[in-house]
């Protein structure tokens, strides 16, 4: 228990550190770098654990970041100004933001329900194809209701999403959400999402309400991704606008691929992929600028930089999965015991019968 | 204990689509007994296992536990409730823990709600701890506790059978249904496990309900024994009234009384020593495998002569399977040499073996359930652009094995393991191989079956297809073969002709003395 205090008290030292260093160190676009990978962070976390721990497949997940963002973004939009005039200040500001971020948390959980509920009955591709037609959905009902600002994003004209989320919010809630994500999957509930990944006949036989289990993994995963759904609106260092093209398929596609990079099924892999695959794409982004020289071969390079990016992201895709299928850290977490040898490490698949 | 029933079954029912796969089976099981319940295969009694823990729900009849309606209920339920279960073909959660996998069945009676998960309370821990605790004790009695940390699909299949009763019983429950427990076990493993389900039956007060086709075990153990065939109820009583019940021996020794060890006739024997001097079509020198730091095969030399029928035997453990596995080319080698019909495997791809004669029906069967019957075979003959051949083989395949043939449009998933066990011999034969190496035909089968696939194996033989035959039940084994080698812990101790083999209490020590873990 000790100790789980002193984790808390580490975490929030470092969120109050980061706040402190970012403004006196970094320079604004790696303050924006660094926000955009910690949001990451906990899409990969939320994503893994219904594809990692729970072993269902989600290729959906955007929409519930679009639900979080839209969600959150009303309602703060909407009582700003109010809570600014009979709380002014930070303090108004800090409320407006919980309360955005309960709304998006909130929106999306039942989202996830609501999602998971009808298609608990499918499994592996066909679960896929639901959750891919449920991302779309949300978002072309995004793009269609003009009253939310349709294609045109959210909010119209003149106003926009007060963005209340500095770094120090956003890793804060990344350290919360990556926290409560760990002691569920590390729990006798988390035993019970894995018992359903390994085979489900055996975990309805020992007990487990597999029904209910897959609503509860869908859910908690779909408030997390609410949840930094919800920040990426109000990031501090974003454009105070958000728009339905965000929230395309490849955005979930983008979410499985950090899961894979890192490993399925590890939290600290998923940690991991999301910090890379935000890196990586930021990177492919500076390609252009980083192209130099003056020759036709580096113009047309320089002319054709988003292709080329799309390239050398797929490639490094390729190469992860065939030098490291199973991720970078496999299904294994990341301990700092480990490291130091104190630990027992998990030994990998061992000799058959024959 | 009284005469109260732990389970009744009145007039259970089951169809699946036109299939009526039992028809009206009553069976009362008394609190405190150890009941069995047999027939051959196909009989449906892992149907039954499944009416009972609501994995199916049965389509007419019900079920009572202890008096209450249990059929409808979903299976978790029906856990909760105090039915805990094994599976025929073991279903662990492979990439957890040993003690993982007790752990998620303390599930139900764990105290801990979703909010202590979360926050890590006090009550969490507490319920943790005492959860951990029990786990720790169930290991210990079933001898897995050093290997709790490990990740249960690396254990060894005798240690997985354990761990699955380890982990019913984490449910504490009143009835334990155990589905073919000794299987695979050789008779010494299988005579430890009567001892253990008596002595489970007394430590745990339960009541224990057996689907098992080692006869000497269901004798031995049970008080009371409930016979299937096809569906239906044949006989029912204790096991001298079952023994000696006509319908009974009709189902599981066929008609006649043909003795497992197979009566050959003198000139048969001969007719088939013939074919030993030909020269050889597999040759296998010092072949070694290894699984990480662990040596399966240890240097392993043995040679099959074209015509022959050769078995691979030993215990549970002993590396055929490994062996196979590395003659086709499916596990990469430590060392050695292998050579099929002149030519040297080292550098050939695993799938080209096939084009070369070779092929395996591996153990296991591995037929494909969702694909008919006539699918299958149709895909056994991949290689073949001859739809002459193909034809032809299908009527092969047929004669061979009737029963495929009355079932050719029905999926591969819902034949008996017996007849998927033909299936996977017949599917193996499609590709007209030169070399067909068969694991483990007999595991898990009743021995009606057991007689066809033999009788089906010495056809194939007959007409000149080679054989390489892994068994662990030697005495089949040594019946249908030429000449045989006895493997124990990766190596070679005995071979020769099967003949000899047979009388040899070497074979028998070899066995005994092996493979208890």
């Amino acid at each position: 228990m000790a100790r789980r205090i002193g984790l808390v008290v580490l975490a929030l030292a470092l969120v109050v550190g980061v706040q402190f260093a970012a403004s006196a160190l970094f320079t604004p676009y790696i303050v924006r770098v660094l926000a955009v990978c910690t949001i990451n962070v906990m899409l990969a976390v939320a994503l893994n654990l219904v594809n990692g721990t729970t072993g269902q497949f989600s290729i959906g997940h955007a929409g519930f970041m679009a639900v979080g963002a839209y969600a959150a973004s009303i309602t703060s939009v909407a009582i700003d100004a109010k809570l600014q005039a009979i709380v002014p200040g930070a303090v108004g500001s800090a409320l407006t933001l919980v309360s955005a971020l309960f709304a998006g948390v909130c929106a999306a959980g039942v989202a996830g329900v609501l999602v998971g509920v009808p298609s608990l009955r499918l499994r592996g591709d066909y679960l896929a194809i639901v959750t891919l037609g449920f991302g779309e959905i949300i978002r072309i009902s995004i793009e269609s209701t003009p009253a939310i600002g349709g294609s045109q994003g959210y909010p119209l004209g003149v106003a926009s999403i007060p963005a209340y989320a500095t770094l120090a919010w956003i890793l804060g809630g990344a350290v919360l959400a990556v926290a409560l994500t760990w002691n569920l999957t590390y729990s006798s509930h988390g035993r019970a999402l894995a018992a359903i990944r390994e085979d489900e006949i055996a975990a309805e036989a020992v007990g487990v309400d597999t029904t209910r289990y897959k609503v509860l993994a869908f859910a908690v995963s779909a408030m997390i991704t609410g949840f930094a759904g919800a920040l990426y609106a109000h990031d501090a260092t974003g454009g105070q606008h958000i728009d339905p093209g965000a929230f395309r398929l490849d955005r979930s596609i983008d979410m499985l691929v950090m899961i894979i990079f890192g490993g399925l099924g590890s939290i600290t892999g998923a940690i991991l992929g999301g910090l890379l695959v935000g890196i990586l794409l930021e990177l492919l982004k500076e390609l252009p600028s980083l192209l130099g020289g003056a020759g036709t071969a580096a113009q047309l390079l320089r002319e054709n930089a988003g292709n080329i990016r799309l390239i050398v992201y797929a490639l490094a895709l390729i190469l992860l999965m065939l030098l490291r299928p199973q991720g970078i850290l496999g299904t294994r977490e990341f301990r700092l015991s480990a490291l130091l040898g104190g630990r027992k490490k998990n030994k990998a698949e061992g000799a058959s019968h024959g | 204990m009284a005469d109260r029933a732990a389970l009744e079954l009145d007039n259970i029912e089951m169809v699946f689509g036109g299939l009526r796969a039992i028809g009206g089976v009553s069976l009362s099981v008394p609190e405190g007994s150890i009941f069995g319940l047999i027939g051959p295969n196909g009989a449906g009694k892992t149907t039954v296992f499944n009416c009972v823990t609501g994995v199916y729900t049965p389509t007419g009849g019900t079920v009572k536990l202890f008096g209450e309606r249990i059929d409808g209920l979903e299976p978790y339920r029906i856990a909760g409730l105090g039915i805990g279960r094994t599976f025929q073909n073991i279903r662990l959660f492979g990439t957890l823990t040993v003690r993982e996998n007790v752990l998620v069945a303390g599930h139900l009676r764990s105290k801990a709600r979703l909010f202590d998960s979360f926050f890590r309370t006090k009550r969490y821990d507490e319920d943790e701890r005492s959860q951990i605790e029990r786990a720790e004790k169930l290991l210990d009695i079933f001898k897995l506790a050093h290997l709790k940390d490990e990740r249960s699909s690396s254990l060894s299949y005798g240690d997985q059978r354990r761990l699955e009763i380890a982990r019913a019983l984490m449910l504490t429950p009143k009835v334990l249904l155990l589905d073919e427990p000794a299987a695979g076990m050789n008779s010494t493993e299988a005579q430890v496990l009567k001892e253990q389900i008596r002595a489970l039956r007394k430590d745990f007060a339960l009541t224990v309900v057996l689907v098992e086709h080692n006869m000497q075990v269901v004798m031995n153990v049970c008080e009371h024994i409930h016979v299937m065939d096809r569906g239906e109820t044949i006989a029912s009583g204790t096991p001298d009234v079952v023994k000696n019940h006509p319908k009974v021996l009709e189902a599981y020794l066929g008609k006649g009384d043909e003795q497992a060890t197979g009566g050959q006739s003198a000139a048969d024997e001969a007719a088939r020593e013939v074919a030993q001097d030909g020269e050889p079509l597999l040759k296998v020198e010092n072949l070694q495998v290894a699984y990480g730091g662990i040596k399966a095969v240890k240097g392993i030399s043995l040679e099959v002569r074209k015509g022959e029928l050769v078995a691979l035997i030993g215990a549970n453990g002993a590396g055929k399977t490994s062996t196979l596995k590395a003659i086709a080319k499916v596990l990469p080698w430590k060392g050695g040499k292998v050579t099929f019909d002149g030519k040297d495997l080292t550098d050939v791809a695993p799938h080209t073996l096939v084009t070369m004669g070779m092929a395996l029906s591996p153990e296991g069967r591995a037929i494909f359930p969702n694909l008919t019957v006539r699918e299958n075979l149709d895909l056994g003959a991949y290689t073949v652009n001859d739809a002459a051949k193909i034809a032809q083989r299908l009527e092969r395949a047929v004669q061979l094995f009737p029963r495929l043939g009355e079932r050719m449009a029905q999926l591969g998933g819902t034949l008996s393991g017996g007849e998927q066990q033909m299936l996977a011999i017949a599917r193996a034969l499609m590709s007209g191989p030169k070399l067909v190496m068969l694991d483990e035909p007999s595991l898990g089968i009743a021995p009606v079956l057991v007689d066809q696939i033999f009788e089906g194996i010495e056809k194939i033989r007959k007409e000149g297809t080679t054989v390489l035959l892994v068994e662990q039940n030697t005495r089949r084994a040594l019946a249908a073969a030429q000449r045989a080698y006895v493997l124990v812990t990766g190596e070679i101790v005995l071979s020769g002709s099967a003949r000899e083999l047979r009388d040899d209490e070497r074979v028998k020590g070899a066995y005994l003395g092996e493979s208890v873990h």
